[in-house]
């Protein structure tokens, strides 16, 4: 009898063979989720260097302290994501002054320097509007927009009863939708 | 949802509504739809609609940019990095399975969510049962014991026999 894939297991499955140092179940899981959590821990740190050296600490832990996770509580994404998130939460809290981005002054004499503005210019107004949000409300539209949960899952993720969820995510897309309003009435009475 | 006035959309309503169904008013709940679309029409509701458009449009615009959607070398490295982690990190194994009788007892109290599993509901009840025939037995025994073992004033009493002694020195001088 030949041995199932292990891309066929699902993630729990994977977990409980790496509890039993199983490097390839870590591999598939890796795979399977790496890219998604360095995108998630992006958006709550906005440096994509820092994002890969927090999600690589999860990781670490999850090989490291696989036993923790209990399937009969959670399914695996649910956990990994509250250890992410609660990461890079903490992280944020640690760095009350963010240092420059790296090249801040260095001129860009690459062919695409016009797009790289344009998105830098998404990504500072983005970050200006997600980062005036209490620090929940923040949380409750990462999931929801980039990580792309369903709101029941972003529910379990903070630890919420799905009304309660739903109404941190009203609340917060009122909160952007205001500032937004602002700037353009301040834009529209500096050009006045 | 309740609205200030009956057919009457306030700007508050207005942005809650817009937060829960969308910028397309014509697809909201029938009984609020008419009155949204008449709100949509004031400037309220033309900058309220104009700043949703804006939202929708920078998120399409930072999923479109972001890592979530482009996929780059930086992230194959990052995928390799992760894959590494067994071969420099040592996995900390789970102890209590080659742990004595005392550690399997400490990791159970330890894990405060067993404290009312089952079985450690029935352990309590059987310790507080157990404690409880005890203490009945104890009185009971006591009890019954009473009216044969009675216990003398003398007995009682640590200091009875110096005042006797000194009862008796006080007499022996006069």
């Amino acid at each position: 009898m030949t041995k199932p894939a292990m891309d066929s297991f699902d993630d729990e499955m994977l977990v409980v063979r790496v509890t039993q140092a199983n490097r390839a179940a870590f591999g598939v899981l890796t795979a399977r989720h790496g890219a998604r959590y360095r995108a998630l821990a992006f958006r709550f740190v906005n440096d994509m260097a820092l994002a890969e050296d927090l999600v690589q600490e999860a990781f670490v832990k999850l090989w490291t302290h696989a036993s923790l996770f209990d399937a009969t509580k959670s399914k695996f994404t649910t956990w990994f994501h509250r250890i992410v998130v609660n990461r890079c939460l903490d992280e944020k809290r640690k760095r009350r002054i963010l240092p420059l981005p790296e090249g801040f002054d260095v001129v860009d004499a690459a062919p695409a320097a016009d797009d790289t503005l344009e998105v830098n210019a998404v990504q500072s107004r983005l970050k200006a509007v997600l980062g005036d949000l209490p620090e929940r409300q923040r949380t409750a539209v990462v999931l929801n927009y980039f990580d792309g949960m369903s709101n029941q899952e972003a529910a379990d993720v903070m630890g919420l009863n799905i009304k309660a969820y739903e109404s941190l995510l009203v609340r917060a897309r009122t909160n952007m939708r205001k500032k937004m309003m602002t700037e353009r009435a301040d834009l529209m009475s500096a050009f006045a | 949802m309740k609205m200030a006035k009956k057919n009457q959309m306030t700007s508050e309503d207005f942005e809650m509504c817009l937060s829960l169904y969308g910028s397309d008013c014509s697809a909201w709940p029938a009984e609020i739809s008419e009155s949204a679309t008449k709100f949509a029409a004031s400037a309220a509701g033309r900058d309220a609609l104009l700043a949703e458009a804006a939202l929708d449009k920078m998120f399409s615009a930072a999923l479109a940019i972001g890592p979530e959607t482009t996929s780059d070398g930086n992230c194959d490295m990052f995928l390799e990095r992760l894959a590494d982690i067994p071969l420099s990190a040592a996995q900390v194994l789970p102890e209590i399975a080659e742990s004595g009788v005392f550690d399997r007892l400490v990791a159970f109290f330890s894990d405060t969510s067993r404290w009312l599993s089952p079985a450690a509901l029935a352990s309590q009840t059987a310790v507080f049962a157990a404690v409880l025939s005890l203490g009945v037995a104890v009185g009971a025994t006591t009890t019954a014991g009473a009216g044969t073992n009675l216990i003398t004033d003398n007995e009682m009493d640590i200091s009875y026999s110096l005042f006797i002694v000194s009862d008796d020195l006080s007499l022996e001088d006069e």
